[in-house]
C-alpha cells in the first residue's frame, strides 16, 4: 500500500497510509490534484498533536469500519456515538475545539459529527446560564434585548400549546 | 497565542460571567467581614466590568417591580441550580481557582499551572466558524435551542438560522414532536369507551353521581381534538414582498459571508422565518370531527342510480357501488371535494360495505388504497403509498400525518377486489362511508406563518386571487377583508399606524407590479377565515352547550341538561354515554321521555340501551310499539340482544329490519316458528339466493338440537317438492291447474344449491357424496335422537330497571310513526 506523506503546522512530518488519508476529502483532493509525489503534503491548519490524534481516529475507523447501514437513519441522535469514539472526544475544550476545526478543514464527515455531537451533548438541557459557564461566553445582550428574545420565545412556547 | 495572556485579557477573564470570580470575590469579601449583599456590591468591586453585563448582576438596574420580581425569581432558580453545579464544579477547580486568585490579588505571577487553566477558560465555543455552530445546534432538541438563544448575540442568532430550523421542517422527529404534545395535553383526549355492557347500576348505594369522575374528566372524555406535529417538503417560509428583496440578498449574504456584527432586530424576524414555520408546524390542531369532505365529486363507475358517490357522505345504511368486474384486479376511484381549497389533510378513514341482505354478509372491501391529494380534481401532486385494506365493514384510518398533505380535492384510488357477488359471480367495490381528517386553511387558528407558506405553495399550482370568491354559499360573496388580522404577531413592536400603511403599499405595489396578483396573501387568508369563522362559532358554542350541559348533571339540574341537549340538539353517544354512566336513574328516564315526545328517531346505541332494559324489566310493550313504527334503528346487535333474552319474535321484526334474511329465518327458527321460517327463505330471490349451508351454520351457533331439527324439516320439505316434481312430470297432462305452484316451487329449488357434505360436516357427519342426501336424512334423524331438547329461555323478571319509570308513564301514550 501507497504511503503519502503530511505535514503538520509545526513542521512535523507524518507518514500514514494513502486509503486512511484520504478518509480526509480534504486530502484525497489534494492528492488527486497535485498526483503521486513524495513531497509531504502541507496542513498549515493542523498542528501535530492535532493531526496525530486525527490520524489515531482515521486509523481506528480504517480497521473498525462501522456499518454503513445504521449511519443514515440515526443521523440526529445523540446517544449512538459508539465507544471508541466517545473515549476518544474525553479530551479538554481547546483540543475537543482544535478536533472540530481540524476534522471541518479536512473534512472528515464522521469526526466532524462525532466532536459536534460531543458538544452538543454538553449543551443540551442546560440553561443559558450552564451555557455560558461551560464555555466561558460573554453575555453580550442589553437587559432590553434579553427580555425581548425571552418575550419572543415565549410567544413560541405559547403556540405549542395551541 | 501570547497576547491573550496579557494584562487586559486576564482583566476580561475576571470579567466572564462564566466562571467562578464572583463566588471568589464573596470570599475575599466575606473574610474581610463585611456582610456581603449579593444584589448590590459586586459592581463596586471591579469597575471594569461595566459594559458586558453579567447574567446575575442585570437586576441592579431594574427600576419596573414588574420585572424586579421576574429576575427575582430567575435568581432563586439560578442559585438553587449553582449550589448543584457548584458541589462538582468545586472538586474539578476550587483548588487552582484559589491559587490564581490569591496570586492575582498579592500581585504574584501565574505559574504555568494556572496559565493552563486560564487557556482552558477562553471562549473559544464563540471562535468557531460559523458552519461548524449551526452544525452543533442542528443536533440539539427544541427546549436546549431556545436555551441557547439566550447565551448570546452570535448564538441567538445561529439558533434562528434557516440551516437548523429548515432540515427539522422537513423531517420528523419524534423527540421534539412530544414535546411539543407534552405541551398540549389538555388537547389530547382519551375517548372513555363506556357500552351498555358496563354501566354499573348501584341500587344499593346513593353515592353521589359520578363519584370517580370530576367535571374535568368529563369534558375531557368529550373532547376529540388533538394536537400534532408535522413536518413538510413543500413549504418554505413566507416573506412578505416588500421585505423580499432583502431577505434575498440577506441569504446569499449569509453564505459567503460570516459577518454577522451588525445584526439588527428586522433582520433576526426574517431569519426566524423556519424557526416559526416549524413551531407553527408543532401545534396543528385536529378538531377529530372528520368532516373535512363537502361533496363527492366524482367515481369511476356507479352500479345504480341509488347507489352513488354521495351515499359515501353519510354513516346509513346507503352505500356506493362499483359496476361489476370479471377479476379481483379491477379498480375504481372516488373524489371528493374538501371544505376549502386548501385544506391539511391528515387521514383518510374508510368504512367498506357490508351486505347485511346477502346471504353470507359479503363486504366489498377494496383490497388497498391510495390517497392522492390535490388542488384540482385532475391535477394530484400527491400520491401516498398503497394501504393495504382488510376486507371488513369496520372502519379503516389511513394516516397521511406526520406529513404535511394540503389539497382541495382528494381521491382515492381503490385497488383490487376481495368479493365476488353471488349472483353474477362478478367483482365489486362497495363503500358505506368516507370521511377526511383535517384543518381547512381558514381555521388554522394562530398560525400566520403556515398558513401564508400554504397559499405560497397553492400559487405553484393556481392563482391565489381567484380563492377570494371561493364560498361554499355564496359564489359572487363581495371581499370584505377583516383588517384586524392583517396585523401579523410579528409587527407586534410597530405601532398599528405603521403596520396598516406598510400593508396598503404592499398593495399597490402588487397592483402595479404584477398584475396578476390583486390581493395580498394576508388578504386571502383573511378572506378564506372569514368562510370558516361561522363554522367555527357554531363548533364553539356546541361545545359551550354541551359543558353547560355537563356542568347541570354533575349538579344535579336533570330537567335543564336534557332540556338543553334536545332543544340545541346535542344527542350523540358521548353525551347519551354521560346520561348512561350517571347514577341517579332520573336523567335517563327524563331522557328517555323527552326523546319519545320529540317524535325524532332512536339511534341505534339508544334503542339498544332501551332494549336492554326492557328486558330487564320484562316489558317489551314499547320497545314492540316503537319497533313497528320504525322509530328505532335496527341493528344485528339489537336482535341479537332481544334473540338472546328470549324475544326470538321480535328478532326477527329486527333483523327483518335489517334485511338480514338469514338472522332473520334464524330468529323465526329460534321461535319455533319453522314453517314461518320455511316460507320465509322465498324471500331469496335469483338475484340473492339462499345460501343454505350458511344459514345451517348460523343455527348450529345457536342450538344443536334445533339446528338439526330444522335441518329434518327442511330437507324432508326439499325432497318432498323434488318427488312431487318429478311426479307431476312422470304425469304430464295430469292436471293443468297446477302449473302455477310447479312454477313457483321450481323456482325455490333452481336457487338453492344443498350440499349434503358441507351440511353434514356442520353435525359432524361425513358424507362422501354432495348429492346424497337421504343418507344425509337418515344420519341426521340418528343424531336428533340422541339430542335433548333446550329451547330459548327467557331472563327471571326483575321488574324494576333503570327505565321503569319510564315504561310505565308511557304504557297509554300513543307513538307516532316517523319517517
Amino acid at each position: 500500500m501507497s504511503l503519502v506523506k503530511l505535514e503538520s503546522s509545526d513542521e512535523k512530518v507524518f507518514e500514514i497510509e494513502k486509503e486512511i488519508a484520504c478518509m480526509s476529502v480534504t486530502i484525497k483532493n489534494m492528492i488527486e490534484d497535485i498526483g503521486e509525489s513524495d513531497a509531504p503534503i502541507p496542513l498549515p491548519n493542523v498542528t501535530s498533536t492535532i493531526l496525530e490524534k486525527v490520524l489515531d481516529y482515521c486509523r481506528h475507523h480504517h480497521q473498525h469500519p462501522s456499518p454503513q447501514g445504521d449511519e443514515k437513519k440515526d443521523e440526529k441522535r445523540l446517544d449512538d456515538i459508539p465507544p471508541y469514539d466517545r473515549d476518544f472526544c474525553k479530551v479538554d475544550q481547546p483540543t475537543l475545539f482544535e478536533l472540530i476545526l481540524a476534522a471541518n478543514y479536512l473534512d472528515i464527515k464522521p469526526l466532524l459529527d462525532v466532536t459536534c455531537k460531543t458538544v452538543a451533548n454538553m449543551i443540551r438541557g442546560k440553561t443559558p446560564e450552564e451555557i455560558r459557564k461551560i464555555f466561558n461566553i460573554k453575555n453580550d445582550f442589553t437587559p432590553e434585548e434579553e427580555e425581548q428574545i425571552r418575550k419572543e420565545n415565549e410567544w413560541c412556547e405559547d403556540k405549542g400549546g395551541n | 497565542m501570547d497576547e491573550r495572556f496579557n494584562d487586559s485579557a486576564l482583566e476580561d477573564y475576571l470579567n466572564r460571567s462564566g466562571d467562578y470570580s464572583d463566588e471568589e470575590r464573596e470570599e475575599e469579601y466575606e473574610e474581610e467581614g463585611v456582610n456581603y449583599d449579593r444584589g448590590a456590591t459586586t459592581l463596586t468591586l471591579t469597575p471594569t466590568s461595566s459594559p458586558p453585563l453579567p447574567y446575575e448582576i442585570n437586576y441592579d438596574f431594574v427600576e419596573n417591580p414588574e420585572e424586579e420580581e421576574y429576575i427575582q425569581r430567575q435568581v432563586q432558580r439560578e442559585t438553587i441550580r449553582q449550589e448543584n453545579k457548584r458541589e462538582e464544579m468545586e472538586n474539578l477547580y476550587y483548588s487552582i481557582h484559589n491559587n490564581i486568585f490569591s496570586n492575582i490579588y498579592s500581585g504574584g505571577e501565574l505559574t504555568s499551572k494556572q496559565q493552563e487553566y486560564i487557556q482552558k477558560h477562553q471562549d473559544i465555543i464563540s471562535d468557531l466558524p460559523y458552519e461548524v455552530l449551526c452544525k452543533i445546534l442542528s443536533f440539539l432538541d427544541v427546549n436546549t435551542l431556545i436555551s441557547v438563544s439566550l447565551v448570546s448575540n452570535l448564538f441567538n442568532k445561529i439558533s434562528n438560522s434557516t440551516e437548523i430550523w429548515k432540515p427539522k421542517c422537513k423531517t420528523f422527529n419524534i423527540d421534539d414532536s412530544e414535546y411539543m404534545l407534552k405541551q398540549a395535553t389538555i388537547f389530547t383526549s382519551s375517548p372513555k369507551q363506556t357500552s351498555i355492557n358496563n354501566v354499573v347500576i348501584n341500587e344499593n348505594q346513593p353515592s353521589p353521581i359520578f363519584s370517580n369522575t370530576t367535571v374535568y374528566d368529563l369534558k375531557l372524555s368529550l373532547m376529540t381534538a388533538h394536537t400534532s406535529r408535522f413536518y413538510t417538503d413543500d413549504l418554505e417560509p413566507y416573506y412578505d414582498e416588500r421585505n423580499g428583496q432583502e431577505e434575498k440578498e440577506e441569504e446569499e449574504e449569509d453564505d459567503d459571508d460570516y459577518d454577522y456584527d451588525d445584526y439588527n432586530n428586522e433582520k433576526s424576524n426574517l431569519n426566524c422565518g423556519w424557526k416559526n414555520l416549524y413551531i407553527e408546524l408543532g401545534s396543528i390542531k385536529l378538531y377529530g370531527t372528520y368532516d373535512l369532505i363537502i361533496k363527492g365529486m366524482e367515481s369511476s363507475t356507479c352500479d345504480s342510480p341509488s347507489q352513488t358517490i354521495e351515499n359515501t357522505l353519510t354513516n346509513s345504511h346507503s352505500f356506493w357501488s362499483s359496476k361489476g368486474s370479471l377479476t379481483s384486479e379491477g379498480n375504481e376511484y372516488l373524489i371528493y371535494k374538501l371544505e376549502q381549497p386548501i385544506c391539511i389533510v391528515s387521514s383518510v378513514v374508510l368504512s367498506a360495505y357490508c351486505a347485511l341482505f346477502q346471504s353470507g354478509f359479503p363486504t366489498y372491501s377494496p383490497k388497498g388504497v391510495i390517497i392522492s391529494v390535490g388542488f384540482s380534481m385532475d391535477q394530484y401532486h400527491y400520491k401516498s403509498e398503497l394501504f393495504p385494506c382488510e376486507q371488513t365493514d369496520q372502519q379503516q384510518t389511513f394516516k397521511l400525518e406526520p406529513r404535511l398533505v394540503m389539497g382541495g380535492y382528494v381521491r382515492l384510488d381503490l385497488i383490487g377486489k376481495y368479493q365476488t357477488q353471488s349472483s353474477d359471480r362478478e367483482y365489486y367495490h362497495a363503500i358505506n362511508q368516507v370521511q377526511v381528517e383535517g384543518v381547512p386553511i381558514g381555521s388554522l387558528e394562530n398560525k400566520p406563518n403556515l398558513s401564508l407558506s400554504m397559499l405560497q405553495f397553492y400559487s405553484k399550482f393556481k392563482s391565489p386571487s381567484t380563492l377570494v370568491h371561493y364560498n361554499n354559499n355564496n359564489i359572487n360573496h363581495p371581499p370584505n377583508i377583516d383588517n384586524s388580522i392583517l396585523i401579523s404577531p410579528k409587527n407586534n413592536n410597530t405601532t398599528t399606524t405603521t403596520t396598516t400603511t406598510t400593508t396598503t403599499t404592499t398593495t399597490t405595489t402588487n397592483t402595479t407590479i404584477n398584475k396578476d396578483i390583486e390581493f395580498t396573501y394576508k388578504e386571502i387568508l383573511s378572506k378564506l377565515r372569514s368562510y370558516m369563522a361561522p363554522k367555527l362559532d357554531k363548533a364553539r358554542i356546541k361545545k359551550q352547550n354541551i359543558y353547560n350541559v355537563i356542568n347541570d348533571i354533575v349538579e344535579g339540574r336533570y330537567e335543564q341538561a336534557i332540556e338543553t341537549i334536545f332543544k340545541n340538539d346535542l344527542r350523540s353517544k358521548k353525551i347519551f354515554n354521560i346520561c348512561v354512566q350517571s347514577t341517579n336513574d332520573k336523567i335517563i328516564n327524563k331522557y328517555f321521555s323527552s326523546l319519545l315526545e320529540s317524535g325524532k328517531r332512536f339511534s341505534t346505541d339508544e334503542s339498544l340501551f332501551l332494549a336492554h332494559q326492557a328486558c330487564t324489566d320484562g316489558n317489551v310493550n314499547i320497545l314492540t310499539r316503537l319497533l313497528l313504527t320504525g322509530r328505532l334503528s335496527p341493528s344485528p346487535e339489537l336482535g341479537d340482544l332481544l334473540l338472546n333474552n328470549g324475544y326470538a319474535l321480535i328478532a326477527a321484526e329486527i333483523f327483518s329490519q335489517c334485511q338480514i334474511l338469514d338472522r332473520a329465518i334464524q330468529c323465526l327458527f329460534v321461535s319455533g316458528c319453522h314453517e314461518e321460517a320455511l316460507l320465509y327463505t322465498r324471500n331469496y330471490t335469483n338475484d340473492n339466493p339462499l345460501d343454505f349451508t350458511c344459514l345451517i351454520k348460523l343455527f348450529r351457533k345457536y342450538s344443536l338440537f334445533q339446528s338439526c331439527h330444522f335441518t329434518i324439516i327442511f330437507l324432508e320439505f326439499y325432497i318432498s317438492i323434488i318427488t312431487d316434481l318429478e311426479n307431476r312430470r312422470r304425469n304430464i297432462g295430469g292436471g293443468g291447474g297446477g302449473g302455477g305452484i310447479e312454477e313457483d316451487q321450481g323456482r325455490f329449488i333452481n336457487n338453492m344449491t344443498i350440499e349434503a357434505d358441507n351440511i353434514g360436516h356442520i353435525f359432524d357427519i361425513n358424507i362422501s357424496d354432495s348429492n346424497d342426501i337421504q343418507t344425509l336424512l337418515v344420519e341426521l334423524k340418528k343424531l336428533f335422537k340422541t339430542l335433548k331438547k333446550d329451547s330459548p329461555t327467557r331472563n327471571t323478571i326483575q321488574p324494576s330497571s333503570r327505565l321503569s319509570d319510564f315504561f310505565s308513564s308511557f304504557q297509554t301514550i300513543r307513538i307516532n310513526r316517523t319517517e
